[in-house]
């Protein structure tokens, strides 16, 4: 890794923010997150309401990136091999019949998984190995996934008649889960006038999987001073109520804390977001700006919060405020 | 790559300058807070004890504690870290300290990042990232408490009038360790006493001196200036008693004079002046003879003295005898009394004299600036009187609070005790020595060494055992006090029918100043009104 694969970076970064904003209207942040999230390697869990362009999100990714995309619309009656893949029979070239595997859909770059709270769990869980191991294990075979590999996971908090929430340790194995908001006036102005009027430009292919990983390791490098990784891992630990460095709001407020992948996505996204930011080093801000995506799926509230309607969004800003920055110097 | 630490130093050198500024404002304001709040305190405790120049003590304190804690304060550096950290904080991102953590790092990155904070240092103003304000809070706390001591500071103390005599007391003990330490070189010259004596001597009064020029404590001093008269004394009577075994055996040769020797035996020398007195007049009263026998007899007694005022004398009585001059006679014996007693030059010494002289009139003028002061600093009392003036009694006692003083006294011959004391106490007094029992001591605990006083109207009475006590209740310590017989004279000595209507007037005041109750203060009235009556 030279200083121009380093300066290099935030132009390719923005190049990528820019093509997607040819199809994608605002989102700016949500955009950012998921590319964090992306050259990080992790998993997303996208939630919002239906037609809040999700889907579309995702698809433009696909594009951009110029890697393989397939989409999983999770519905109850999907079956764990409709995603993983199944072994057939075929007849191979002697004529004979034989079993060959099929591969299923979630042998792409990037997989949709569509209303993933839709499916039964034993389907959801089709999704946890090859989301934490890039493999898919069928009929005592395994079979490595093709790299780069991201599930982009879509959820809707709206209708949770008949869903099935995912548990805990799926939901771990998201780097982020990111909120995604509905559009402002302009906005929905924009997506107005570009969906319903002349088509415009398609997106472009601007990176493909080989810049990701190139961007991953200038991602990695990125220097973290020790009061700001302690910040980041004090963040983590406040939130386990029965730590000593458990902030009030957690311990009035959380049941389960977050997890050390939860430490680990924070540094790595806030290492990522460093550099997103044109500066070589990461701050306070950096890891403030992740923590949310970061945590907001780790964390589990318990009955007072959910009474006293606090949700896992208002305890993670209570976080920032109880708990102080290494070296804080009041007045 | 960049040379970090010569970079680091200039560029964050404006930045580390303001910080430090501003930590010393703040650390500062403090400390002078600090420094202020020691300044009332001792401006208040100068209101419950007597400090002496208290405002000025305080504004040194406060002074102090400024200037110590800001020069400290000058060199007092937070580690680079922290520096840095707080740099940080004027919105460099966490730059300053990852450049810190990274100085040695010679990666890409961290030259970039090093490159990166560089252009952000240069292109901030130090100025506005780092504004030196002074903490309001603290320093107008600091306003409010300079003002509370200067306002305590104006207030007249209640303990003002027994500072200043405290102050004067000091002067006199100063005065007095000069005039004692002028006797250094008399007791030199003083031929009379052996090397020995005179080291002794002198040791003696340096440490006196000492112990007055610090006026500590002014009870030790005067006890130091009453064990040195003592001294004094027991050498002035060894000298007396070497002088009339002299005598003694200088008449013994004597054929003539041999009874008159066996007469002295044990003689004073006022009764051995009387014995010669009564052996001139019956030999006068035998023959003409027999009085020139017994003058050749003294006047050969007289060649076996030593050369000095009681040889002198002797001779002096030998040809008074002779020629019949009984005036001559009489000063002759008063001559030889005085020289046999060791009161004067020729027998104890012109230094030790001197010297002498000098305590009486050093404790003479300590006392008198004593008197009627609360010298608070000791919690013990001294009350003398009735001493050496008086055949009698001398008795001491000493109390505080609370307690219980018990005085004995006994006379000889014109035996007159008397004791007195100051403050409040039931006494009760047996025979003709008078005493007050000392039962309370002063209230706030003085130092007093009383004046002495005697009652003319018990005047050549008959000695009696004298006991004096006293008793507020049964938990104060217990004070005794020999009586000791004195030598009748009345020097220095005050009847204290002229004195009495001054005590109880300052016993009155003294009583009201204390705000004693009414009750207490009424008793206090009524009993120095029944001694007036």
């Amino acid at each position: 890794m030279d200083e121009t694969q380093i300066r290099a970076f935030h132009e390719q970064v923005s190049e990528i923010q820019r093509e997607i904003s040819v199809e994608m209207v605002g989102q700016e942040q949500i955009v950012r997150q998921l590319l964090i999230a992306i050259i990080c390697g992790g998993n997303v869990l996208l939630e919002g309401v239906p037609g809040l362009g999700k889907t579309r999100l995702v698809r433009t990714l696909g594009k951009v990136l110029d890697l393989q995309f397939s989409r999983i619309q999770f519905t109850p009656d999907l079956m764990p091999a409709d995603v993983t893949g199944t072994n057939i029979i075929v007849k191979n070239t002697a004529g004979q019949n034989e079993f060959a595997f099929q591969k299923g859909p979630v042998f792409s770059n990037i997989v949709l998984a569509d209303e993933i709270n839709r499916a039964t769990p034993k389907t959801q869980s089709a999704l946890l190995e090859a989301m934490q191991e890039y493999t898919v294990s069928v009929s005592g075979t395994t079979y490595p996934l093709p790299q780069p590999f991201f599930v982009l996971a879509t959820q809707n908090p709206m209708e949770q008649e008949g869903t099935y929430p995912l548990p805990e340790a799926q939901l771990d194995r998201f780097f982020f889960k990111l909120r995604v908001d509905f559009p402002n006036l302009s906005e929905l102005r924009q997506i107005v006038e570009m969906t319903t009027g002349a088509a415009g430009r398609e997106a472009r292919k601007v990176a493909g999987g080989d810049a990701i990983f190139s961007l991953r390791r200038v991602a990695q490098g990125v220097p973290i001073a020790n009061a700001v990784a302690d910040y980041a891992l004090r963040l983590v630990l406040c939130t386990h109520a029965d730590s000593e460095h458990a902030v009030p709001v957690a311990k009035q407020y959380l049941r389960f804390g977050a997890s050390p992948r939860a430490a680990q996505a924070m540094i790595a996204a806030a290492r990522c977001q460093a550099l997103f930011e044109g500066r070589y080093n990461v701050s306070f801000d950096d890891v403030r700006y992740v923590a949310a995506p970061v945590l907001r799926h780790r964390i589990v509230c318990n009955f007072e919060a959910l009474s006293k309607g606090q949700t896992s969004e208002t305890v993670i800003a209570r976080l920032f405020e109880e708990l102080p920055q290494a070296g804080e110097v009041h007045g | 790559m960049y040379r970090l630490d010569s970079y680091f130093r200039q560029m964050l050198r404006p930045y580390a300058r303001r910080i430090h500024r501003r930590l010393w404002l703040r650390h500062f304001s403090v400390c002078a807070c600090a420094g202020v709040g020691a300044g009332i305190l001792v401006l208040l405790l100068s209101f419950l004890v007597p400090i002496g120049s208290a405002p000025g003590k305080a504004a040194a304190l406060t002074a102090g504690i400024w200037l110590v804690s800001g020069v400290v304060l000058l060199f007092l550096r937070q580690p680079p870290e922290r520096t840095a950290q707080e740099i940080d904080r004027c919105g460099f991102q966490e730059r300053v300290q990852t450049m810190l953590a990274l100085r040695d790092d010679p990666s890409p990155f961290a030259q970039l990042q090093r490159q990166d904070t560089f252009y952000a240092l240069q292109s901030a103003d130090p100025k506005q990232c780092i504004p030196i304000r002074v903490p309001r809070r603290p320093y107008a706390l600091l306003g409010a408490g300079v003002a509370v001591a200067c306002i305590l500071a104006l207030l007249p103390g209640p303990h003002d009038d027994l500072l200043r005599e405290q102050a004067k007391i000091r002067q006199v003990m100063q005065e007095q360790a000069q005039r004692v330490e002028a006797n250094l070189d008399l007791i030199e010259k003083d031929s009379t006493l052996s090397d020995v004596r005179k080291a002794e001597l002198n040791d003696k009064l340096r440490e006196l001196a000492k112990e007055l020029r610090e006026g500590k404590d002014y009870k030790e001093g005067m006890k130091q200036i009453s064990r040195l008269q003592q001294e004094l004394d027991e050498l002035r009577e060894q000298d007396s008693r070497q002088q009339m075994g002299n005598l003694k055996d200088a008449l013994a040769r004597q054929n003539e004079t041999k009874d008159l020797a066996d007469r002295l035996e044990g003689k004073t020398a006022q009764e051995a002046a009387e014995e010669l007195k009564q052996a001139a007049e019956e030999a006068k009263a035998k023959s003409e003879e027999a009085a020139e026998e017994l003058a050749d007899a003294l006047k050969k007694a007289a060649e076996g003295l030593e050369d000095g005022d009681g040889k002198d004398a002797l001779e002096e009585l030998a040809d008074a005898l002779e020629s019949g001059d009984e005036a001559a006679a009489d000063g002759a014996l008063q001559s030889l009394e005085d020289a046999m007693d060791g009161g004067d030059a020729s027998a104890a010494g012109a230094g030790t004299v001197q010297l002498s002289d000098d305590l009486k009139l050093a404790k003479s003028r300590m006392s008198q600036l004593s008197q009627g002061s609360a010298y608070t600093g000791d919690p013990s009392q001294l009350a003398q009187g009735g001493s050496d003036g008086q055949d009698g009694q001398s008795s001491q006692a000493g109390g505080q609070g609370q307690g219980q003083g018990q005085g004995q006294g006994q006379g000889q011959g014109q035996g007159q005790g008397q004791g007195q004391g100051q403050g409040q106490g039931q006494g009760q007094g047996q025979g003709q020595g008078a005493g007050q029992g000392q039962g309370a001591g002063a209230g706030s605990g003085a130092l007093v060494e009383s004046e002495k006083i005697y009652d003319d109207s018990r005047l050549n009475d008959e000695g009696n055992n004298v006991q004096v006590q006293g008793e507020i209740n049964t938990e104060g310590p217990r004070q005794q006090a020999e009586t000791e017989s004195g030598d009748g004279t009345l020097d220095g000595y005050v009847p204290y029918q002229q004195v009495v209507g001054d005590y109880a007037d300052d016993a009155v005041n003294a009583a009201k100043r204390e705000q004693l109750p009414p009750a207490v203060q009424s008793w206090v009235e009524g009993y120095f009104s029944a001694l007036q009556n």
